[in-house]
């Protein structure tokens, strides 16, 4: 009894700002500041969805920027991340210089973003790639490798060293060893950390609002513009949100299985 | 096939030594078990052979090339390990021909070759089942295949049989004896387990704590060991060490005095004596000892004496009668004994140590 009244309780704090998104997006605009306005909305309207996905198809394009931009993130931090988690937990460097690099990936995610914002603003800005695609890829790789490098550090270092001294045996080079033995042996560490990359890219808003300004700009930059000079369009922010929301929520249920598998990589062995 | 040989191997990790100043010298063609208990540096040798660790100092040359600095990668030797270490991730199948795919072999050639392992290895069934779905025999099988599908210089394998049950290693151990046999291959085995490094090895090197005692034939091992941890651990059930003193009559031990030949020691020299179960065999003169506890093994029973602070066992045929608390005298012959110096425990005499060979 008193586990479901916890397992409620925490269900309800965590999902309860997503049960009020999903219904500001269908609340009608004069409802919001009405002194009356209940927590279900008298009325329901699609209005919101209309002003967002209607007119220009601005939010389209916003919408094709962010999966871009996730898309190419999850890659290239992949791409980087398991290759080097891969050098740190085989090469056996001097003065424990292995751990030192591996607490230097960390160390990006000890400072609020915040601090690096402006600078990469006036980098992005010296090199050009203002309001780019790339300025916004390159920042969320940044955030999102350290992150990948530390997940495959902590599977790869629980895979059984024999399985990799066993192909070095068979003849197997470094390089064939990453690809024919490492990769598909890690395949739920990579599935967890491309999904959780995914995840941080699509829903990141610092970095990406500093530099994308309009060709590159993502949805959740596009939901701060909203927040006009004539007030707040909560409805419409809702409606945005839920966008946003919705697919990350569905693709979290799909792969569930690797993500509670990669979260644990390292905790359970087998 | 190919010689090996380690010119003084050292393997210090932080102060430790694992191994000092390593000798050994393994010819083409032969089957060698590295035999201790665990921690004395056999998996140790067997790493630095296959170039997974590298030497402190010493180098090892392989048809009497240098290959210290080359990779395990490049060494051309196959290895089977203790926990198997096969593929999750790939069939049987796949397992096997995995050396063969690496080095980018015609796939035709491939498949013949993956054909022929597992048919001598019994695997048609499995090829296309994945590892967890094996019985451990079957796991141990494709890890022998994987280093039989092609043709390295030397076998390395370590403790192949140690996860087996007792029915199947028996089975697999003869099994190998003859497969490596056949192939005519150097092998380097390593083995905790006596019983199999006696059954299966051309020579035997026993380690212990980072030394190896002694590199000679089962036998020889066995007859004329080179000290008394050799002795001590060659031999099931182990043998039997006991404080003694030569006399002019011969060894004494407790109240036991037992004849022996010509020892090249003055009357009064302290020695430990050893003596093999089966070597002790009932007589008609001495003094009677208690049996103390039968274990009855099916085939032969091990009989423990205890009189006066000696302690003896003696192997008794199946169908002997006897029971705890029977006293029977002992008698073992003359040549038989082994004795140790009290302090280095280096072998004084022993059955198969011809006695000039000491004296020089």
């Amino acid at each position: 009894m008193i586990r479901a009244l916890v397992i409620a309780l925490a269900l309800a704090v965590s999902l309860g700002p997503f049960v009020v998104l999903l219904l500001n997006s269908v609340r009608p605009t004069d409802a919001f500041l009405a002194p009356d306005a209940g927590f279900f909305p008298a009325q329901i309207t699609w209005d919101h969805y209309r002003a967002v996905f209607g007119g220009d198809g601005e939010t389209f394009r916003f919408l094709a920027n962010s999966v871009v931009i996730a898309a190419a993130t999850t890659i290239l931090a992949l791409a980087l991340g398991a290759p080097a988690a891969y050098a740190l937990a085989r090469l056996r460097l001097p003065f424990r210089l292995s751990l030192i690099f591996a607490l230097a990936f960390l160390v990006v995610r000890f400072y609020p973003k915040i601090t690096v914002a402006l600078p990469y603003y006036l980098i992005m800005r010296d090199l050009g790639w203002l309001d780019t695609h790339l300025a916004v890829i390159l920042a969320h790789v940044s955030i999102t490798v350290p992150f990948v490098v530390w997940l495959m550090l902590g599977f790869l270092e629980e895979l059984p060293k024999e399985i990799e001294q066993s192909a070095m045996m068979d003849g197997c080079g470094a390089w064939g060893r990453f690809f024919r033995i490492i990769l598909p042996l890690s395949a739920p560490a990579l599935g967890a950390a491309a999904v959780l990359t995914a995840f941080t890219s699509w829903n990141e808003f610092l970095m990406a609002s500093t530099v994308a300004s309009d060709v590159a700009k993502t949805l959740p930059v596009r939901i701060s513009a909203f927040i006009t000079d004539k007030g707040t369009l909560w409805g419409n922010m809702a409606a945005m949100g839920s966008v946003i929301v919705l697919p990350v929520a569905l693709f979290a249920l799909l792969t569930q299985r690797y993500l509670v598998r990669g979260l644990t990589a390292g905790a359970v062995k087998g | 096939m190919a010689a090996i040989t380690l010119q003084g191997i050292t393997k210090t990790f932080g102060r430790v030594d694992a191994l000092s100043a390593l000798d050994l010298d393994i010819s083409d063609g032969e089957f060698v078990a590295l035999l201790g208990p665990s921690g004395c540096g056999k998996t140790t040798t067997l790493n630095i052979v296959a170039g997974l660790e590298q030497p402190t100092a010493g180098r090892i040359l392989i048809d009497g090339k240098d290959v210290t600095a080359v990779p395990p990668t490049d060494r051309n030797l196959a290895m089977v390990f203790q926990s198997y270490a096969l593929y999750p991730h790939l069939t049987v199948r796949r397992n096997i021909a995995f050396p063969l795919e690496v080095r980018k072999e015609p796939a035709p050639q491939i498949a013949a070759a993956v054909d022929r392992t597992a048919r001598l290895l019994d695997l048609g069934a499995c090829l296309d089942r994945y590892p967890r779905a094996l019985s451990g025999g079957q796991r141990q099988r494709v890890a022998l295949g994987r280093a039989l599908v092609r043709d390295p210089r030397a076998f390395l394998l370590d403790e192949p049989l140690s996860n087996l049950d007792a029915v199947l290693r028996l089975q697999m151990r003869a099994e190998l004896s003859r497969l490596f046999r056949d192939l005519g291959a150097t092998a380097l085995y390593v083995t905790h387990d006596q019983a199999e490094a006696m059954a299966m090895a051309d020579r035997i090197a026993v380690f212990a704590k980072g030394r190896m005692l002694q590199f000679a034939a089962p036998l020889a091992i066995y007859r004329a060991p080179a000290d008394r941890q050799v002795a001590a651990f060659v031999g099931a059930p182990p043998m039997c060490f006991a404080n003694a003193v030569v006399t002019e009559e011969g060894i004494r031990a407790g109240p036991l005095v037992l004849p022996c030949r010509h020892v090249p020691l003055r009357p009064g020299t302290a020695v430990t004596l050893g003596l093999r179960p089966e070597d002790v065999l009932p007589g008609d003169a001495g003094p009677a000892m208690p049996v103390t506890a039968i274990e009855h093994y099916g085939g032969t029973q091990v009989l423990t004496l205890g009189l006066d602070g000696l302690r003896l066992t003696m192997v008794a045929p199946a169908t002997a009668t006897y029971v705890t608390g029977d006293r029977l005298a002992v008698h073992v012959e003359p040549e038989n004994l082994y004795l140790f110096h009290p302090e280095t425990g280096r072998t004084i005499i022993a059955p198969g140590l011809v006695l000039s060979e000491f004296e020089r």
